[in-house]
């Protein structure tokens, strides 16, 4: 039971994390690759503020004793105009390939620094210390503690997607997507496309940050062990696999990726009593799964039907534009798809 | 001076290698128009496959071609396997993918050796004073193949009739085909070059370096990228010059700073290059580029 309640509250998590993957990926069509970077920097950004002073040989900078839901904010308000720097550079004339290269140069680079330069975050030992926080505000004992956590990052990711459902549906959600679909034409209608895309960037990052500060609560330490490049793609594929820009659709995404892909493997044999074969079978399979997703199903299960009139969006799975137009003769596929 | 003018040749050898790795993926580039994030498990493959020759037969001869060859095997089934079933999808959609495949491959490889770091047994020679350089025999070697290489490879694309074919898929594969070119074939061969370069220049980097790991090849993408975006994605002869110029950045620097900052360097180079000479730095042009 315990196990359970200690995976459901990763899920809540990881899908809050996914949503901002969704908002720069989903909605702007910025293929991120920093954006566990901001993820990370919540976390540590939050255990360095409520730990206090650290105690040699550990090193860290800030070592406050902030109320861990001050801290929460904080460390938010601390990666936004990091974030901002990053999408001001990349977004001004980058896009796709070459925006994608700059943002895995962004957080090879922010990895190679927290690992080698231990006054920041105690290098590649990492910083741990945070234990239960906000028990003692809410007087819990350590037995309802992770009741109590679960249902703390539930009741955060229904707010967050509430907000960003109603984000979606607003004129900023419009115009973000139609810059998504065509820059130029969006730009010809007036839409000022380096503010729209930057905004989307710096939520994005904001939220996963966010989920950042959530996760610090949930894991208590950090180190670079838990946040290596390749973790976003797992974010990926969660939004890939519940649709892409369609927010509940992601947390669903989320869901069945984090609970059947990560969990169940664990449950892999360790084959010829090889131990790294269950951890690496799992990013084979996070691997497969991204690549057959893209290839067979890239609007994902809950494709995002936004923007197509409700009286024809059609069944369940058949709000998909495409099939409002007449078809070529061959290839279902064949209209182009957006990107 | 004196210590400047080391630290230039060990950034001539750092550009060596580099050039193998980026003119690999330069060539994947001009026929598939993806800049494939699955590239460094091409070098990872390549030392993998010349540390087991190594352990068969113990001849360094041996190693070097076993992981060209394997590398060749290896871009060939990336190329039939991944990049040619995302024809015609956006380019970004394919990038995503070879990402996915990097996954895959970099944990196969995981399985079969484990994580765990690996060392050729060849001998580094002494280190020679050659001009106002202090090379070893093997960065001798290294360097004087990364030459031979890459002028083959010029002899090959400017004079035959496979590089004119080769230049005419990668300016536009459908008028190539249209003209009687074998596309498909040409770009089938293009990624086994790319994939000898690729495996012999993964043979190289960990010989370089010491040690490998099943990470070698990710953790040297995105230098190789800085490189190849510096000569300009799709033009192997820019490539060399934009090998150069991040090799001896990332030399200088590290000599003159923490080594363990190289990284940071070369995310610099790629930056101030994206911002003011996104096609490459003998093309100008500013403009929003994909």
């Amino acid at each position: 039971m315990a196990y359970w309640i200690s995976i459901l509250t990763e899920a809540c998590i990881f899908s809050i994390m996914a949503l901002g993957v969704n908002v720069i990926w989903g909605w702007a069509g910025d293929f991120d690759l920093a954006l566990y970077g901001y993820v990370a920097l919540g976390v540590y950004l939050t255990i360095a503020m409520t730990t206090g002073p650290p105690v040699a040989p550990t090193q860290y900078i800030l070592g406050w004793n902030l109320p861990y839901l001050v801290a929460v904010v904080v460390a938010v308000v601390i990666v936004l105009p990091i974030a901002a720097t990053v999408g001001a550079i990349a977004l001004r004339n980058l896009r796709e390939i070459y925006f994608a290269i700059t943002t895995l140069g962004v957080i090879s680079v922010l990895y190679v620094i927290v690992q080698v330069y231990t006054p920041l975050f105690n290098g590649f030992n990492g910083i741990a210390g945070l234990v239960t926080p906000m028990a003692g505000t809410f007087n819990l004992s350590y037995g309802n503690y992770q009741y109590f956590l679960l249902g703390f990052c539930a009741v955060i990711l229904l707010i967050v997607v509430a907000v960003l459902q109603r984000l979606s549906a607003s004129p900023y959600g419009r115009a973000i997507r139609s810059i998504r679909d065509n820059e130029q034409a969006a730009a010809a209608f007036g839409r000022s496309i380096f503010r729209a895309k930057l905004t989307a960037y710096v939520l994005g990052a904001g939220i996963a940050a966010f989920g950042g500060t959530l996760f610090a609560a949930y894991l208590g330490a950090f180190n670079p062990s838990a946040w290596a490049p390749q973790e976003i793609l797992t974010l990926y594929a969660a939004v890939l696999v519940g649709g892409r820009g369609n927010v509940r659709g992601v947390v669903v995404g989320t869901f069945i990726v984090y609970i059947g892909f990560i969990e169940l493997t664990r449950y892999l044999p360790n084959v010829g009593g090889n131990t790294e074969f269950g951890p690496s079978m799992r990013e084979i399979l996070i691997g497969a799964l991204i690549v057959l997703m893209l290839k067979f199903r890239p609007q994902g299960i809950f494709p995002d039907r936004h923007g197509i009139p409700r009286s024809r969006r059609g069944g369940a799975a058949g709000g998909d534009w495409r099939r409002l137009l007449p078809l070529p003769a061959g290839r279902v596929d064949a209209v182009p798809e957006r990107d | 001076m004196d210590q400047f003018l080391l630290y230039v040749g060990f950034g001539i050898v750092t550009a060596a290698v580099l050039s193998l790795s980026a003119l690999a993926l330069t060539l994947e580039f001009a026929v598939s128009r993806v800049a494939n994030l699955a590239h460094g498990e091409l070098l990872t493959i390549g030392a993998y496959a010349a540390y087991e020759f190594l352990q068969w037969t113990n001849s360094v001869v041996v190693a070097a071609l076993g992981a060209a060859v394997v590398g060749g095997m290896a871009g060939i089934a990336m190329n039939l396997g991944l990049i040619e079933r995302f024809a015609g999808r956006p380019p970004i959609i394919t990038l995503i993918a070879t990402l996915g495949l990097s996954l895959i491959i970099q944990n196969v490889l995981i399985i079969i050796f484990g994580a765990a770091n690996e060392v050729y047994s060849i001998n580094q020679g002494s280190p020679h004073h050659i001009g106002p350089f202090l090379l070893t025999d093997a960065e001798l070697l290294v360097t004087l193949s990364a030459v031979v290489v890459t002028t083959a490879l010029y002899l090959l694309l400017q004079f035959t009739k496979f590089g004119k074919a080769l230049r005419a898929v990668s300016d536009n594969r459908e008028l190539a085909r249209s003209s009687g070119i074998p596309a498909q074939r040409v770009v089938t061969a293009t990624w086994g070059i790319a994939g000898l370069i690729a495996g012999f220049a993964g043979f190289v980097l960990a010989e370089t370096i010491g040690t490998f790991g099943p990470s070698l090849g990710f953790g040297y993408l995105l230098i190789t990228l800085a490189a190849a975006v510096a000569g300009g994605l799709g033009r192997p002869y820019g490539t060399v010059a934009g090998a150069l110029l991040v090799g001896l950045v990332l030399e200088l620097a590290g000599a003159y700073s923490n080594s363990s900052y190289q990284l940071a360097f070369a995310l610099g180079v790629l930056v101030l290059l994206l911002l003011f000479r996104p096609n490459g730095l003998l093309v100008s042009g500013r403009q929003v580029v994909r």
